[in-house]
């Protein structure tokens, strides 16, 4: 007999490739993203006539915006919170809960599938290009160091949909919230900019939030502008997971038992 | 002619309110949709704060003209989401279309003046915000102002234009998902947009003129009133726009006449 959560996200796989040229497209303008950032800091960079920017070299800036380009797609937090509304708005979730598996990783594997594919067949090969042309100086523990920080950015990134997405039992529309976690993100993630870019203060304060942990953890880990701390750092990125899934765990709880009294 | 002029204006003031009351009947998704158009429209302002905080900027342009340019950049994006321009594939591909050729209006009016979307008119104003902002700094007169503005609703229009050809294109060419114009309009074109485009280099100055206009109703109109753009250019440009709006909705009509009811 087959394994239920298996069959579930091979039919997610066959999704993924339904669309090729979307996908296809879609993939390649994400990567290209960031090529206009790198324009925008050479003519900076170049004005000021510095080699470095709080520390940071034109060349480290131009990895960061790359990785940030490759790691953006797929912590962006949207897929799950509009699996989650759809379920809950159109009432499938009645079909979804009386099947073999629990409901709780159905909007996890919904997503899984496309993430792993972006990832091997893009990010993977983009960074490994990336260090075969710039030569920026990688071991094995930064390695390690930056897998478990793409990890840790994947979790908090589909637990904060996961929060979100059980609140489209109250709310008629959630996918505000979701666009509004995508934006603080590339705000206070530094999607758009390396926090440490912000006033000390701002960046220090933001080191407390889950948002860093998302996009630029992960991407400074491995262009080298976090290189102190870096245990220390991810074990906060951890207990930032565990807080999230415990969080979560707590409103799927009180959710569904409001979604028995409605009978949604 | 004016009496026909009228009417669509008439339509498209009524399925404003009728949008508007849609949306903020249920208040807090509302309020949330209105903090994540907010943001969403201030990211350009963090990213170019923070560049000339730790920087000299950009060659020949101090903080408040780049910051014009990313006024009439929310604008620009703001009415490209307005008129619904990334919701025309879905209703071409789900049928949403059929209702609307049965109705005796210009098909390509009945597209972009029938459906506001009202939401956005907050990313609007709070372009135009900024953009009064920097006008009030730079010590813009009412004429220059009025200037640009001009200039920027022609280049608006040309995008617009531009961009319901692309999306009529692919869809007659694919029927496919067209989420990678809405990556190649909004986040490349919209990050080109919000900077001097003369740092991308010739090639892409010329591509972000021509083959994906965003700069003709941003860069162009500001760098004109800043005296960076000679007035014989300006004309070209300006020749160059209503060519391009009669081709382009030329285009656009006779590829509607390709429409397969309930996207084929």
């Amino acid at each position: 007999m087959s394994n239920p959560y298996l069959a579930v996200l091979k039919i997610y796989i066959k999704d993924v490739f339904a669309y090729k040229v979307d996908l296809t497209l879609s993939t390649l303008f994400n990567i290209l993203k960031p090529l206009l950032l790198i324009f925008v800091f050479y003519a900076v960079y170049q004005f000021s006539n510095v080699s470095t920017l709080k520390g940071i070299t034109l060349s480290s800036i131009v990895v960061y915006f790359f990785v940030v380009g490759n790691l953006d797609f797929i912590v962006a937090p949207t897929n799950i919170v509009k699996h989650m509304q759809n379920d809950i708005k159109e009432g499938s979730i009645a079909t979804e809960l009386i099947r073999p598996i629990n409901y709780i990783f159905m909007p996890f594997l919904s997503v899984i599938p496309a993430d792993i594919i972006l990832f091997a067949f893009t990010t993977i090969p983009l960074l490994i290009l990336l260090y075969l042309i710039t030569g920026i100086h990688l071991n094995i523990f930064i390695i390690i160091a930056f897998a478990i920080g793409v990890l840790i950015a994947y979790l908090i990134s589909n637990l904060l949909s996961f929060i979100i997405g059980s609140f489209s039992i109250y709310l008629v529309d959630v996918s505000g919230i979701g666009e509004g976690i995508l934006w603080i993100n590339e705000i206070l993630g530094g999607g758009i900019i390396p926090i440490i870019f912000y006033p000390k203060i701002i960046s220090n304060l933001l080191m407390l939030t889950p948002f860093p942990f998302m996009i630029f953890v992960p991407a400074g880990i491995f262009i080298g502008i976090i290189n102190t701390n870096i245990v220390n750092i991810l074990i906060t990125g951890i207990v930032w997971v565990i807080i999230l899934a415990l969080i979560s765990k707590i409103v799927w709880k009180r959710v569904s038992k409001d979604m028995n009294v409605v009978g949604v | 002619m004016l009496s026909k002029i009228k009417r669509y204006i008439k339509i498209h003031i009524n399925s404003l309110k009728y949008d508007w009351l849609a949306f903020t009947v249920y208040r807090t998704q509302a309020v949330i949709w209105g903090l994540v158009i907010l943001l969403s429209s201030i990211s350009g302002v963090v990213t170019i704060s923070v560049i000339y905080n730790i920087s000299n900027g950009i060659n020949g342009w101090n903080y408040y003209q780049v910051l014009m340019l990313v006024g009439l950049t929310n604008m620009m994006a703001g009415m490209f989401h307005y008129f619904g321009l990334d919701g025309i594939p879905n209703k071409l591909r789900n049928g949403g279309f059929d209702q609307m050729l049965v109705k005796p209006y210009n098909p390509i009016g009945m597209l972009l003046l029938f459906r506001p979307q009202s939401p956005n008119i907050i990313t609007i104003l709070t372009g135009f915000g900024i953009f009064a902002t920097s006008a009030y700094f730079l010590n813009l007169g009412v004429i220059n102002i009025l200037v640009i503005l001009l200039l920027f609703f022609i280049g608006v229009a040309t995008f617009i234009m531009f961009m319901l050809t692309l999306y009529l294109v692919f869809y007659v060419l694919t029927k496919g998902k067209s989420q990678w114009l809405r990556t190649l309009s909004l986040y490349i074109g919209g990050t080109a947009s919000s900077y001097p485009l003369n740092i991308f280099g010739t090639t892409l100055m010329i591509l972000f003129t021509i083959v994906l206009p965003v700069g003709l109703a941003t860069y162009y109109p500001a760098g004109f009133v800043f005296g960076k753009i000679s007035l014989e250019t300006l004309l070209l440009l300006i020749i160059f726009e209503i060519i391009s709006i009669v081709v382009y909705y030329k285009l656009s009509k006779w590829l509607l006449t390709k429409y397969t009811s309930a996207g084929g």
